[in-house]
């Protein structure tokens, strides 16, 4: 099963079924993460702040441009070939998992080079359980519904979708609140009151993050449909 | 029956596919047709299992999708206008890929099928045209020794040539009495050659469902001068169509036609029995 996964994984890459107005949303959201967002905090000045700041954001844009042209969803292929619900669910849940792991190991990788440029050991440790959270939100489920037509989603997918965009914004300001204690040393060099705030939201984004896993069943029945009926 | 339908109702935002009853026995061809919009590839969908029906119920040789998923699977090949397989792959790699989700899946016979479509197994599945995908996904379908063919609407991408060849390959895999054919499509020539039962779908519902004799049979496209076609009892009537060279009805066959040898009486084609059926 893994190996199709990553068989599947890889092709969709290639295929892209992006829909072309989320992606070209995403791409601005990506664009002002990279060439905008950095801007007032002048992390392009140094060269430590633009590692520390790419070494971070980078798995991030990753993660979200994927979610977009690489959603997790049954190619239809595979409703047509003999599997059952079991291993289908298989499927979708494993490859949910491989995404998740791929996208946190990217994380570490960032993590681990920002610590190069001179981040402590609980930066790196929080960059790395960030990407974690982000990727629970960010690898694609929800993704796959809110692509077919978003003007038919129903009340109760709204209150995921709130979930996903308030986690990932937390997720982004921690992001950003990591690079700036990397590039002042750490958080660990930080103010104690500042270390306190930072406790807080990932504690908050934890809540969020737990409340958005809750939602997975619904999202995994919803990417088991060959064809999402609301789009017509 | 290999395929059975009992009153397949089906909604789909506006559109509603209605009390849709059919039934299909081994070694037979059912033609799907219908103008543009009339449900057949929703109606494909649902004997795919791909849609849940709202009502009624759909058996494929003697089983539901609820209780042997799998087993229906095996027996069944499928030929979609989609592209399906992976692009960046051969189309032998796709085989093998897909394939060995079949227990009956033979390479060999894959390869002898491409061949004989003129296709290569090395070129990748995105470098193919339209039709040469078709082809793919019919010599696919073939290779895992399928009970029952469900095309949807191939014929139209197909040139001449390989229509003829695609028709003969259909009459070989029905030829033992075993297998069924669905086959949905706009070109209607070739059913009046090929299909045994024909189902006819407009906006949704079922205007015919049953043996092509009988659908033959249920009418006759009369030729004459207008007086001529009103002397006909309005009943009878499905659509008049007046032209330069004379007028041209579809009327129900019956004893109560006038017996006048002025009037041309033929048995109409389906393309003939669709047009007048939609212009009614």
């Amino acid at each position: 099963m893994l190996r199709l996964i990553v068989r599947q994984y890889v092709s969709g890459l290639r295929e892209s079924g992006a829909d072309k107005r989320q992606m070209g949303l995403n791409a601005f959201w990506i664009a002002y993460a990279f060439f905008v967002l950095p801007a007032p905090y002048k992390f392009y000045d140094t060269g430590t702040g633009a590692g520390i700041y790419l070494a971070l954001a980078i798995p991030m844009a990753w993660c979200t441009l994927e979610s977009v042209f690489c959603p997790i969803r049954m190619p239809k292929i595979l409703f047509l070939c003999p599997m059952d619900a079991q291993m289908r669910q298989t499927y979708i849940r494993g490859t949910y998992r491989f995404k998740v792991v791929l996208h946190t190991l990217l994380g570490i990788v960032g993590a681990i080079v920002s610590m190069a440029f001179g981040n402590d050991w609980l930066g790196t440790l929080g960059a790395a359980c960030n990407m974690l959270l982000y990727s629970l939100f960010g690898v694609g489920v929800d993704a796959a519904a809110s692509n077919q037509g978003g003007e038919d989603l129903d009340i109760s997918r709204w209150g995921r979708i709130a979930v996903r965009v308030i986690g990932c914004v937390l997720i982004i300001i921690l992001q950003l609140i990591y690079v700036s204690a990397a590039v002042e040393g750490g958080i660990l060099a930080q103010a104690r009151w500042e270390q306190v705030l930072i406790g807080c939201l990932t504690a908050l984004a934890l809540l969020f993050a737990a409340r958005y896993v809750g939602y997975w069943k619904t999202m995994q029945e919803e990417a088991l449909f060959a064809i999402r009926e609301e789009k017509l | 029956m290999l395929v059975e339908l009992e009153n397949i109702t089906k909604r789909l935002g506006k559109f509603c596919l209605e009390d849709i009853s059919m039934q299909l026995p081994e070694g037979y061809i059912l033609g799907l047709i219908g103008p543009n919009g009339a449900g057949k590839t929703t109606l494909l969908h649902v004997i795919l299992g791909l849609y849940q029906p709202n009502a009624g119920t759909v058996t494929i040789d003697g089983m539901s999708y609820a209780d042997h998923e799998v087993a229906i699977r095996e027996e069944t090949g499928v030929v979609l206008l989609e592209d399906m397989f992976d692009g960046g792959l051969t189309l032998t790699a796709n085989g093998e890929r897909y394939g060995k989700f079949f227990k009956n899946y033979s390479g060999r016979t894959l390869e002898t099928y491409l061949e004989r479509f003129g296709l290569k197994s090395k070129c990748r599945y995105r470098s193919l045209s339209r039709g040469e995908k078709l082809k793919f996904q019919f010599a696919f379908a073939l290779a895992h020794d399928a009970k029952l063919l469900v095309l949807d609407e191939p014929t139209g991408n197909f040139d001449r040539e390989f229509r003829r060849e695609f028709f003969r390959v259909l009459k070989e895999f029905i030829a033992d009495g075993t297998r069924s054919v669905i086959l949905s499509t706009h070109l209607t020539d070739d059913l009046d050659r090929v299909a045994d039962y024909i189902l006819y779908l407009e906006n949704g519902k079922s205007v015919f469902s049953g043996d092509i004799e009988t659908l033959r049979e249920s009418y006759r496209l009369v030729t004459g001068e207008p007086w001529q076609i009103k002397a006909i009892a309005r009943e009878l009537v499905i659509h008049v169509e007046e032209g330069e060279h004379g007028t041209r009805a579809l009327v129900k066959n019956s004893r109560r036609l006038p017996d006048d040898r002025d009037l041309t009486v033929a048995v109409p084609t389906i393309e003939e029995l669709m047009y007048f059926i939609t212009k009614r």
